[in-house]
C-alpha cells in the first residue's frame, strides 16, 4: 500500500482555509498577488525604473525591517505562523523558479530597453504586454520578491539565534542579498566611456549621447597581450574551415613544443615570431614596432604522399596583408586541396594605464584590466573593449562605470551564506 | 601530458569502471570499490598532467570540465559508499564516469591553451571544482531518489537508511553548489561588474537551485506531505542542473549568455 499522505493531514478532518493553512492556501494566495502583479502590468506596463530610486528603497528597507521585527513578538500569531511555515516557503520558491524557467527560455531583453523602440509594432503581444520580455521589471515578479522578502525577513526573525546557526547564516545571508539587489536596483548606474589614447574624457556614450559625469579618466597607455595564434586548415575553394565550420582542425602554435599534427599533416613550426614585420618577397623578421604582426615558418608534411611544403603565415593586421600555404592540388577527399592558414590571435591581457580624477578631489592611477577594476569614489571602473580589428594598436579603450551604493549589503549577505553553506556541507543533517 | 595521451587513459579508466562495476554486480564490492578509486586516480594523473602541459588549470572547455567530472563522481560514490553501503551507488558512478570518459575520446573539442583575459581569476578553479563536485553527489541523489520511489511504490515502504543518505547528500550537494554560486557572483562582480545578471546560465543555475531548495524544505515538513510527488523533485533537479551545464547551447536564450568559452 502507498502510504496515503496527504497535504492536510497533521489536523484530520481539516476544510479548506481552516487554520493552519498549507499548500493549497499558500498556492492561492501567491497566485492570486501574482495574478494582481500581471493585471497591473497589463494596465500600467513595465515598473517604473525610479520606483525605488533613494530615498524611496530606504524607506521600504525600513518598513521591512519594522515588519520582520515585529514577527519576534507575534510569532505565535497565525499570521506569522503561516508566513513562515513550510508549505509558505516552498509555495514561494517554486513560484520564483517558475518565473525563471521563463526567463530561462523567452529570451529577455535588457531590463530598462525601451520595449517601444526595440520591437516596434511587437510591443503589443500578449506576451510583451504581461512582461515576460523583461521579467526582472516586471509587477508579477517585483510582487513575489516582496513577498519573498517578507516571508524570509519574519523567518529569519524569528529564528534568530545562535543554537539554529546554520538556519540563521543562510536564511540571513539570502536575505541580505535579495534587499541589496532589489532595493539598490533603481540606484544602480552603470555607464560606457571610451576614452582615446593620450586624451581625457568625463562625459558617458548613452546610445549616441553624451552625459556629463562627476569623473574624468585619463588614458596614458593600453597595452594588449596576445596569445599565439593557431594553424587552421582552410578549403580554398570555399574558404571556409576543414573538415567543418563547427568542427575545425586547429593546431596551437607553442613555442615549447614545435611538432605535432593537424588534419593529415605533420606540422612543424621551424620559427615564431610574437612581433614581426614582413621583409623582402615572402620572408619576416622579428620587430618591437607598431603595427607588427604574429608570423611563423612552418613545416607541413602530407603523411600519405610524404610532400613537405614550407613558407611563411601570419593572419595580417591593417598593416600586413594575411598569408597562407598551399598544401598541394589535393586527393580524392578533398579535390581542391587544402590551405594552411594562422587565425587571429586571441587576447592574453588588455589593460588601460589611467588617471583618475573625480570631483570631490579624488585621484587614482592604476592599470585597470579585465577582473581588476578600479575604485574611483563611489564608481568601479571595469575595463571593457577596444577597437578588435586594430588588436594591440587599438588608440581608444573603452570602460564601463558602474556605482552600486548597496554593494557592501550584498556582500556582507554573501559573507554570511557562505559560512552557512560550509555549515551545510560539514553538518550535513543537523 | 597532451589530449593524445587521453586517448588511452580514458578508455583505460572507464574499463576499471566498467570492471570495478561488474565486480560490484558480482558480489565483490570492496573490491569494485578499489577498482573504482583507480580509474579515478587514472583521470587525476591525466588531470595533472594535462595542467602541466597546458600551462592553466585544465577548467576551461566543455572537455576539461568533463574530466573533474569523471575524476569527482567515482571519489564522491566511493565515499559515500563507505558511509552508505549500497552497491547501485558504485555502479551508477561508474557508468556515469565512463559515459563522460568516452564522451572526451570520440568528441574532443577544440582544446585550446588560451585562456581569455575574464577567466584569468583566482575565483576561476574553485568556481568549477565547486559546481563540479556538487553535480557528482546530487547526480547521485537523484538515482537514489529514484530507487526510493520503487520502494514505495513496488512495496509501500522506506528505507530510512536511504532518505538519511539522500537527506545527508542533498544537504551537502546544495552547500557546495550555493558556494560555486558565490564564487561565481563574487567573480562577475569583478569581471563584468554586477553579481548577478540573469544571463541565461544564471537563470537556470537559479532554477536548479530552487528546485533543490524545494525539496529540503518539503522534507522539513513534519506532515510528510506525498512523498512520491517530494522524491520526484530530486530527478528535476537533476535534469535542470544539466540544462545548465549542458543543454544550455541548445536553448533560444543561449546566444545572448556570456558563459560560453568553447
Ligand atoms: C539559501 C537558501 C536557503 C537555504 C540553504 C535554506 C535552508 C534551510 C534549512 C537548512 C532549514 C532548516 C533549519 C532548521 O530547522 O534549523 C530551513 C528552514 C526554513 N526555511 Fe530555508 N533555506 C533557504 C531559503 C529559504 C527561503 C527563500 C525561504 C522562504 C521564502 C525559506 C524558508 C524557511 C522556513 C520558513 C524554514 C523553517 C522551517 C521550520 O523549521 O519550520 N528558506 N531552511
Amino acid at each position: 500500500m502507498i502510504p496515503r499522505v496527504t497535504f492536510l493531514e497533521s489536523v484530520p478532518n481539516r476544510r479548506p482555509w481552516q487554520w493552519p493553512w498549507g499548500y493549497v492556501e499558500s498556492a492561492v494566495l501567491i497566485g492570486a498577488a501574482v495574478v494582481g502583479g500581471f493585471i497591473a502590468q497589463w494596465r500600467l506596463g513595465p515598473m517604473p525604473g525610479d520606483l525605488l530610486a533613494w530615498p524611496r528603497n530606504l524607506i521600504a528597507l525600513g518598513a521591512l525591517m519594522a515588519l520582520s521585527l515585529l514577527a519576534r513578538p507575534l510569532r505565535a500569531s497565525k499570521f506569522f505562523r503561516f508566513l513562515t511555515s513550510v508549505p509558505f516557503s516552498v509555495i514561494l520558491i517554486c513560484a520564483m523558479a517558475l518565473f525563471a524557467l521563463v526567463m530561462g527560455l523567452v529570451p529577455q531583453l535588457a531590463p530598462k530597453a525601451n520595449l517601444g523602440s526595440v520591437l516596434g509594432p511587437g510591443q503589443d503581444s500578449p506576451v510583451a504586454r504581461l512582461g515576460f520580455l523583461q521579467v526582472t521589471s516586471s509587477w508579477p515578479f517585483a510582487v513575489l520578491y516582496l513577498m519573498t522578502l517578507v516571508g524570509l525577513g519574519a523567518t529569519v526573525a524569528i529564528g534568530f539565534g545562535f543554537r539554529r546557526r546554520v538556519f540563521l547564516l543562510n536564511h540571513l545571508g539570502l536575505w541580505l542579498i535579495l534587499l541589496a539587489a532589489g532595493l539598490g536596483a533603481s540606484d544602480r548606474q552603470r555607464e560606457l566611456m571610451r576614452v582615446p589614447e593620450g586624451g581625457v574624457e568625463w562625459r558617458a556614450s548613452r546610445e549616441g549621447e553624451f552625459a556629463e559625469l562627476d569623473l574624468a579618466i585619463r588614458l596614458d597607455d593600453f597595452v594588449m597581450e596576445e596569445y599565439p595564434a593557431r594553424l587552421a586548415l582552410v578549403n580554398p575553394a570555399t574558404g571556409k574551415p576543414w573538415p567543418s565550420e563547427s568542427a575545425p582542425a586547429l593546431f596551437q602554435i607553442e613555442p615549447k613544443s614545435p611538432r605535432g599534427r593537424l588534419g593529415g599533416f605533420d606540422i612543424e613550426v621551424l620559427q615564431f615570431l610574437a612581433r614581426a614585420v614582413p621583409v623582402g618577397e615572402e620572408g619576416f623578421a622579428g620587430a618591437v614596432v607598431n603595427g607588427a604582426v604574429q608570423a611563423a615558418l612552418v613545416k607541413a608534411t602530407d603523411r600519405e604522399t610524404g610532400q613537405s611544403f614550407e613558407g611563411w603565415l601570419t593572419a595580417g593586421n591593417g598593416f600586413v596583408g594575411p598569408s597562407s600555404l598551399r598544401l598541394g592540388e589535393g586527393g580524392a577527399d578533398r579535390p581542391h586541396g587544402l590551405v594552411l592558414a594562422m587565425t587571429q590571435p586571441e587576447p592574453k591581457l588588455f589593460l588601460s594605464k589611467v588617471k583618475v580624477f573625480t570631483k570631490d578631489g579624488h585621484e587614482a592611477q592604476a592599470n585597470v584590466s579585465v577582473n581588476h577594476p578600479l575604485r574611483a569614489g563611489d564608481w568601479l571602473i571595469y575595463q571593457r573593449d577596444y577597437d578588435t580589428s586594430a588588436g594591440p594598436l587599438s588608440r581608444w579603450s573603452g570602460f564601463e562605470l558602474i556605482k552600486d551604493r548597496w554593494l557592501w549589503l550584498a556582500y556582507a549577505g554573501f559573507a554570511l551564506w557562505s559560512m552557512g553553506c560550509l555549515g551545510l556541507t560539514m553538518g550535513g543533517r543537523k | 601530458m597532451s589530449w593524445a595521451w587521453y586517448n588511452y587513459l580514458g578508455p583505460f579508466s572507464a574499463a576499471l569502471w566498467f570492471v570495478g562495476a561488474l565486480v560490484v554486480i558480482l558480489g565483490r564490492p570492496k573490491a569494485g570499490q578499489a577498482l573504482v578509486l583507480a580509474g579515478a586516480l587514472v583521470t587525476l594523473v591525466f588531470i595533472v598532467g594535462l595542467w602541466a602541459y597546458l600551462g592553466r588549470p585544465p577548467l576551461r572547455t566543455m572537455g576539461e570540465t568533463r574530466l573533474w567530472y569523471s575524476f569527482f563522481l567515482p571519489l564522491a560514490g566511493v565515499l559515500a559508499f563507505r558511509r552508505w553501503p549500497y552497491g547501485w551507488l558504485l555502479i551508477f558512478v561508474s557508468v556515469l564516469a565512463s559515459v563522460f570518459a568516452i564522451l572526451n575520446v570520440v568528441r574532443p573539442e577544440i582544446h585550446s591553451k588560451a585562456l581569455m583575459p575574464a577567466l584569468q581569476s583566482v575565483f576561476f578553479v574553485p568556481h568549477v571544482i565547486l559546481y563540479m563536485l556538487s553535480y557528482a553527489l546530487l547526480a547521485a541523489t537523484a538515482v537514489a531518489s529514484l530507487a526510493q520511489m520503487r520502494n514505495l511504490f513496488k512495496t509501500g515502504t522506506i528505507d530510512d537508511q536511504l532518505y538519511a543518505f539522500i537527506d545527508n547528500a542533498v544537504r551537502i550537494g546544495l552547500g557546495l553548489i550555493m558556494l560555486g554560486l558565490i564564487t561565481g557572483a563574487v567573480w562577475a562582480k569583478q569581471a563584468w561588474g554586477h553579481y548577478w545578471s540573469w544571463d541565461p546560465k544564471e537563470t537556470w543555475a537559479f532554477v536548479t537551485l530552487a528546485t533543490y531548495l524545494a525539496y529540503l524544505h518539503l522534507r522539513l515538513d513534519r506532515r510528510r506531505p506525498r512523498p512520491g510527488l517530494v522524491l520526484a523533485i530530486l530527478p528535476l533537479g537533476f535534469l535542470f542542473l544539466m540544462i545548465t551545464w549542458l543543454g544550455l547551447s541548445f536553448l533560444p536564450t543561449a546566444p545572448g549568455s556570456v558563459h560560453s568559452y568553447q
